[in-house]
């Protein structure tokens, strides 16, 4: 068991990592900060939706956190495949799952708290300076932390796609994985195509009328509230709900695979 | 310590061993020498866990280093000829990382760096190759692993950081203790590897102590060649030879002398030192 996992082992393993962090990334969080201060200074100026409405602010903070999370392995963990620098890593004294364990704490747990952290502070810094210019604080409406919890476990699970691209890929990682995952969208788009067309595009059309045709269509996109009343609504239906844990199922395989795969690469990586 | 039977190694188009056998002990300085492309880095890489061999051919310390096992980790060492350079000071690096290793001894670390001249709080970017070769040495030798391969540890370094070197090696060195180190500067490390494994494209030529290698080999100098010789480089005063020690005469070995030898009679070597 020594050998798979000792807690003293990993939490010098972990602690060595954190402090890694702020040298390796803190440079890349806090030039998303500055991008969101951009971003923010944009909408205000163009005032397509004035005051600048949380749902909005969300929604760029998500997308930041995002392309934080990408980043943040090929960032920190890029060297591990590396025919030099990645000696080192390999031949630290800690086990693959320990190593495996480290790599997903800090890409996917201090790196979402951390760039969450510093974006909405961004935010409320933001609102400091400008409160007339934007629309309340970002926790100051019912609906923020659900619209922020319902989208972790995606961001966790699209994340795994990229830190195993991270340890497969040798060079530009992030730009491989992205062109994999569009071509495997590609293919199961034309799958799903052929599907429909088999079974017919009308018979589909009718099907999903039948299910979904109370939701209204005149949505404000802008609007927090209504988009979680809507959310709500449509978790309400049945054949949402099964939608939603196919869904789930989807990526849980997805991730766990993902992880799987980095482990064993990991684990048997040739230098 | 480390037991090495029947090793063969290929990369995709190319195949490096084919039956590799030999077993080194505890207490020696392994000097592993070859000409470019027998093997040597890829055998280190090997013992070191960073390449797979064939099943069961190599184990050190009774593990398979190929499963990279905290144990087996922690007791051994490998510094490529060319090491990465890590980020921030020598001293955040070896604090950082020597934790993991048991007998660790930064109190000897420091001792190291300030004899090779080196601050622990420069940061390993502002340091020359040779001041970076000598930090990740001092360090790879503070960490008192029970295996430390050494792969050209000399290349880049200065005169005397190289006699400073051949002295701390000589004092790290215990029974307990396997040092084995890849070199082409054999005159760099004359007096202080021993034994000496030679090996060419078909496998080991000569694995052999220095004792050894001065009771079967006569190493001289004479104004003529030897016609009896095994082989003879031409020096400013003649011919530096070797040949068969028939007359048990007493000669220091001339490692340069040695390797040219063995490379061009590989079956006389073979014959002679078979164990």
């Amino acid at each position: 068991m020594g050998n798979i996992f000792n807690f003293k082992r990993f939490g010098m393993l972990l602690l060595k990592e954190l402090k890694e962090f702020p040298l390796s990334y803190g440079l890349s969080v806090l030039s998303a900060a500055g991008v969101y201060v951009l971003i923010m200074a944009l909408a205000m100026l163009n005032g397509i939706d004035h005051p600048v409405g949380i749902f909005f602010r969300m929604t760029m903070i998500s997308l930041l956190i995002v392309v934080l999370m990408v980043v943040v392995p090929s960032k920190m963990y890029g060297y591990v495949n590396h025919y030099k620098k990645g000696i080192y890593y390999t031949l630290l004294p800690a086990s693959a799952f320990e190593k495996m364990l480290s790599m997903l704490i800090i890409c996917s747990v201090v790196t979402g708290l951390v760039s969450f952290s510093i974006l909405v502070l961004t935010d409320y810094l933001v609102y400091a300076l400008f409160p007339c210019r934007l629309a309340g604080t970002l926790f100051g409406e019912a609906g923020s932390v659900t619209f922020f919890s319902s989208e972790i476990f995606s961001v966790v699970m699209f994340q795994a796609c990229f830190i195993l691209g991270n340890l497969y890929y040798k060079k530009q990682k992030i730009a491989k994985t992205i062109v994999f995952l569009m071509f495997l969208a590609v293919i199961f788009g034309v799958i799903s195509f052929i599907i429909i067309t088999q079974i017919g595009e009308d018979v589909v059309t009718a099907f999903l009328q039948s299910k979904m045709g109370d939701i209204p269509s005149d949505v404000n996109y802008f609007d927090l509230k209504k988009m979680n009343d809507l959310s709500e609504s449509l978790r309400q239906l049945p054949f949402v709900r099964i939608m939603a844990l196919v869904d789930y199922i989807s990526w849980s395989v997805i991730g766990i695979g993902c992880w799987t795969g980095s482990y064993r690469l990991i684990k048997t990586n040739k230098y | 310590m480390i037991h090495i039977n029947n090793l063969s190694f290929s990369y995709p188009k190319h195949e490096v061993f084919r039956s590799l056998t030999f077993t080194l002990e505890g207490g020696n300085v392994y000097g592993l020498l070859g000409q470019n492309g027998v093997g040597k880095t890829t055998l280190l890489k090997i013992l070191a866990g960073l390449l797979r061999s064939n099943k069961e051919a190599c184990r050190v310390n009774g593990c398979n280093p190929y499963k990279r096992q905290p144990a087996f980790l922690r007791e051994v060492y490998y510094l490529p000829e060319e090491p990465a350079c890590p980020p921030g000071t020598v001293n955040d690096f070896a604090r950082c990382c020597g934790g993991f290793y048991p007998r660790f001894d930064l109190g000897q670390f420091y001792g190291l760096l300030d004899r090779f001249g080196i601050q622990p709080l420069a940061r390993f970017k502002d340091l020359s190759a040779g001041q970076q070769k000598k930090a990740h040495i001092s360090y790879a030798i503070a960490l008192n692993t029970s295996l430390l391969l050494l792969d050209e540890p000399s290349n880049g370094m200065d005169i005397p950081s190289k006699s400073l070197f051949r002295s701390v090696v000589s004092q790290h060195i215990t029974p307990e203790r396997v040092l084995i180190i890849s070199t082409h500067q054999v005159r760099d490390l004359e007096n202080l590897i021993d034994p000496v494994i030679i090996l060419d494209k078909k496998g080991v030529v000569l694995h052999a102590t220095i004792e050894e290698i001065a009771q079967k080999l006569y190493f001289f100098r004479d104004v003529d060649e030897d016609p009896s010789a095994l082989y003879a480089e031409e020096v400013p005063a003649g011919y530096s030879m070797v040949r068969s020690n028939t007359a048990h005469h007493d000669s220091k070995v001339d490692l340069e002398i040695l390797f040219n030898a063995a490379l061009l009679h590989r079956d006389w070597f073979t014959d002679h030192f078979k164990k």
